[in-house]
């Protein structure tokens, strides 16, 4: 190559190098800035990292510690690195931006599989994001429902089974083409196994005459349904007890239309955000008549006592998500005064909000972060009614496992 | 840490960077000292305990190294040095990464019932072993100065660049860089082209071919079509490289990057027409140091015929014994062993060099690598199985999937999962292809001989533009998250 063909190629090579080169002097200067602003927050993560160390090392009781060892050091590095990393990345808003620029080239090219850390994740044929389910044969949870189904039955607590609809919907499914989305499969293994024992109530047959509805009332983002689609659920449910347990489904609660929908101006549905961007307000409905409501979380969660903030006020359906995972809600003017346990996925806050404007006391454990032992809660609780509200995705609630027979 | 996390390349990197040329660009002593402790926090990142198995190796290596050169003229003691050498290098190995292996073997043919403990392999333990080897032997051979400073060993065995993926960096190219390496920024800019190019291999081909390599293998057979058999076959074939060339791309980018030059590890391996050829383009660091460290002290080809093809069995069994510890991998290389014996006997390479039959030599190298990739993947994935506490037999999975693959299994021939996996990656697959060729030196090569003024400007925008895209798109990925394996856990 001659030298002209040489310096040529040295030249763009360095304007590559140094553009890298600020790019890293950036990413330098926000971390040691950010570092020696908070030197005694770096102290003491230095320390959090090394009580890491000391865990992994001293605490090894069994082999099965070693393939988890490693595992939990990185996730305790992670956990103190990655604030520095945002603080990096977050200049700018870089990593909402690089975000954008990985959805775009998923769209440019027509993908459907979207890059994500631990959901399955593919963009149906309307656009819509859904998280596939694996193949599960569904035999402990089915067990495990209805070993605590005989529990409570033995102690005439009436339980209700509520199955949340997936975002895939049964009736028209869009997931691409060769992708397997086993959660509607999964779900009706779960029903075939029950054989008629547990009583539940299907959410996936509300929309089955107009199936295009079901994804008008789902978010596009995020895995959840709006607030819309929880009403519906929240009718089928009054509905169904008004007719079996003699419950009473006020008149005015059963239409919509005597509530408001409304937007919280911090609050988004964005459980998909990370790998898509796109925050969509988080809807609410707040009935148009008053209605007076207490939320507190004193005593609940089993033998770990929450203390969050306690809330007495007007009927307000967002400071469910806020005592998420655990709430004790009471609402003195409610027309059933009986007590209800909703046991749920992260498809039931606002479910649980919903029958408060039904039911006097409502205890409700999220299945997600439950630390406690269920049978010592019901026990100590007494309620009349247990309603499980799940999507068929919880192949392996823990809640249950305490009714799982032993192998 | 890996080299395409976040962690990696928005806070060490540049923090090591800004720290060398920023603060202590005065004094060679402190980079190299800098280093060696960036080196091993790196290390310590994941594997806190084991750097000190690193460390422990450093300065057995160094203390080795010293003997050897005091005793370099006394045959017997310098012989005992290497013995000894050898015997701590290949013990350590052989403790972390083959004791649980070779328990099980003896387990299994004696029909005892003697306890196989859980070993956790230190990551990058063949790479950092092989290196401490290359340190006294070449010390030996007269091909490089004994260290007096025990910190350069341990700079030269732990560099984060090639501590955990390679290449395996010889102590003779690297002896004289420590002390007397120059820092220009052309060389800078050339490590970050190089970093670029490994970043975008690994993110954006590497880790979209993984996916349907994964999701093909991890079909039970009764579900794999023979399409979809091909598919992840290829797909694997692809992975492997782009994950292996990618990755010693970014190692030499950064050791460029600090005045470091790394000899090349990968020359496009997959244009090959005999396997004669793909193993002088493929992995050539550890080819090399198998040839220069056990080949050719066994005698070389300079033997009789049945000792050499015995010298070859030994290279290529160690060869595939090295990749992982598992019967999979010590047939995969006896599997190339067998068509390099055959290819000598019959001097393949300078039969049908008429350009009608390159595309079947072609086909014929590449149906034989294809097919040991598969090999290798089973016993991979068996590796990977052991070390969550399953079992997994390598050489069934093999077989079945080698059956499906030529339709010998009654598979259907197409399956809609082939279709799904197929649109998501039509685009990777063809630039995989592409970029196996090469294509972009022989059009960088064109682009640099253009004299026109405006077309050069062009020609240099473009250039420019395209390492920008590479970059960000790779980062897009790396910030998304998502798969993106670390698959030399086995090394």
């Amino acid at each position: 190559m001659d030298d002209k063909a040489m310096s040529c190629g040295c030249c763009k090579k360095r304007v590559v190098g140094l553009l890298f080169s600020l790019l890293m002097l950036c990413f330098a200067v926000v971390f040691l800035t950010f570092a020696i602003k908070n030197v005694k927050t770096m102290i003491s993560d230095c320390k959090k990292i090394y009580y890491c160390l000391d865990y992994n090392f001293i605490n090894r009781q069994t082999d099965e510690d070693i393939v988890t060892r490693a595992a939990h050091l990185r996730e305790c590095n992670n956990e103190v690195l990655l604030k520095y990393i945002m603080n990096s990345l977050d200049f700018c808003n870089n990593r909402k931006l690089f975000i954008d620029i990985n959805n775009q080239i998923i769209l440019f090219l027509d993908l459907y599989r979207v890059p994500n850390n631990n959901y399955r994740l593919v963009r149906l044929y309307n656009g819509y994001l859904s998280v596939c389910a694996g193949f599960s044969n569904m035999e402990r949870l089915s067990d495990n429902v209805i070993n605590f189904h005989n529990y409570l039955k033995k102690k005439n607590i009436e339980f209700i089974y509520v199955i949340a609809p997936h975002k895939n919907y049964k009736y028209l499914s869009l997931q691409p083409y060769g992708v397997k989305d086993y959660e509607n499969e999964n779900c009706e293994r779960m029903i075939a196994r029950w054989n008629n024992r547990i009583c539940y109530l299907d959410n996936r047959e509300i929309f089955k005459q107009t199936p295009q509805k079901h994804y008008d009332y789902f978010y596009k983002i995020d895995t959840h349904w709006k607030v819309q689609y929880v009403f519906l659920s929240y009718c089928q449910i009054m509905t169904y007890m008004a007719k079996q347990f003699d419950v009473c489904f006020e008149k005015e609660l059963q239409d919509i239309n005597n509530f408001s929908v409304y937007t919280l101006p911090d609050r988004y549905e964005s459980e998909l955000g990370g790998f898509f961007r796109g925050r969509e307000k988080m809807l609410y409905l707040k009935p148009l008549f008053p209605v007076k409501q207490s939320i507190y979380s004193e005593g609940c969660a089993g033998n770990n006592p929450i203390t969050g903030i306690n809330y007495r006020g007007s009927y307000d359906m967002s400071k469910c998500d806020k005592f998420y995972p655990t709430a004790y809600v009471v609402n003195p003017n409610a027309a059933n005064r009986k007590k209800l346990m909703v046991i749920g996925d992260s498809f039931s806050p606002q479910v649980m909000s919903l029958l408060s404007l039904s039911f006097t006391d409502i205890e409700f454990h999220s299945t997600n972060t439950y630390e406690g032992i269920l049978s010592e809660d019901i026990e100590r609780f007494k309620p009349d009614y247990v309603i499980c509200i799940f999507t068929s995705r919880q192949v392996s609630a823990p809640v249950f496992d305490s009714f799982s027979t032993p192998d | 840490m890996i080299f395409s996390s976040e962690i990696f390349l928005f806070l060490f990197l540049p923090f090591v960077l800004f720290v060398y040329y920023c603060i202590l660009f005065k004094s060679r002593t402190l980079q190299n000292l800098f280093l060696l402790i960036m080196s091993l926090a790196f290390y310590a990142y994941g594997e806190p305990w084991f750097v000190f198995v690193m460390m422990a190796s450093i300065a057995c290596n160094w203390a080795f190294g010293l003997l050897i050169d005091k005793f370099r003229e006394n045959k017997r003691a310098a012989i005992a040095i290497i013995v000894a050498m050898l015997g701590v290098n290949l013990g350590i190995l052989a403790y972390f990464k083959y004791w649980m292996f070779i328990l099980g073997n003896i387990n299994y043919f004696t029909g005892s019932y003697i306890p196989i403990p859980k070993i956790m392999l230190p990551i990058g333990i063949s790479f950092f072993t092989f290196q401490a080897i290359s340190y006294v032997v070449d010390i030996y051979r007269g091909k490089g100065q004994a260290q007096k400073n025990p910190l350069n060993v341990g700079l030269y065995i732990a560099f984060f660049p090639q501590l955990i993926a390679g290449p395996i960096v010889r102590y003779e190219t690297i002896a004289d860089q420590i002390h007397n390496r120059k820092s220009t920024f052309d060389d800078f800019s050339d490590g970050v082209c190089r970093f670029i190019v490994g970043l975008g291999k690994k993110m954006l081909i590497a880790n979209s071919m993984g996916i349907v390599a994964d999701a093909a293998f991890k079909l039970p057979a009764g579900e794999l079509s023979v399409t979809m058999a091909w598919l992840g076959a290829l797909a694997y074939t692809f992975q492997i490289y782009y994950d292996f060339s990618g990755y010693s791309d970014m190692a030499i980018g950064l050791g460029r990057m600090f005045g470091f030059h790394f000899l090349e590890n990968f020359n496009y391996p997959y244009v090959s027409t005999s396997i004669t050829e793909f193993w002088r383009r493929w992995h050539m660091s550890l080819s090399s140091f198998f040839r220069d460290y056990v080949y050719i002290p066994l005698g070389g080809n300079r033997v009789s015929k049945p000792r050499l093809i015995l010298n070859l069995f030994v290279v290529w069994a160690l060869t595939g014994l090295w990749h992982g510890a598992d019967w999979a991998f010590v047939l995969w290389g006896l599997l190339f062993f067998v068509f390099l014996v055959f290819e000598k006997s019959v001097g393949f390479e300078k039969r049908l060099t008429s350009l009608w039959f390159v595309p079947l030599k072609y086909v014929y190298a590449m149906l034989i690598v294809v097919v040991g990739w598969v090999l290798f993947k089973a016993g991979f994935d068996a590796n990977q199985a052991v070390m969550q506490g399953e079992t997994a037999n390598s050489l069934a999975l093999t077989g079945s999937y080698l059956q499906t693959m030529f339709g010998m299994s009654g598979a259907p021939l197409f399956d809609d999962l082939t279709y799904f996996h197929w649109h998501e990656t039509r685009y990777f697959y063809l630039f995989a292809v592409l970029f196996s060729f090469p294509l972009v030196p022989w059009l960088v090569s064109k682009g640099d001989q253009i004299k026109n003024p405006v077309g050069q400007f062009i020609y240099s925008s473009v250039y420019v533009l395209l390492f920008c895209f590479v970059f960000i798109i790779a980062v897009s990925y790396v910030v998304k998250g998502g798969y993106n394996p670390f698959i030399y856990f086995n090394f």
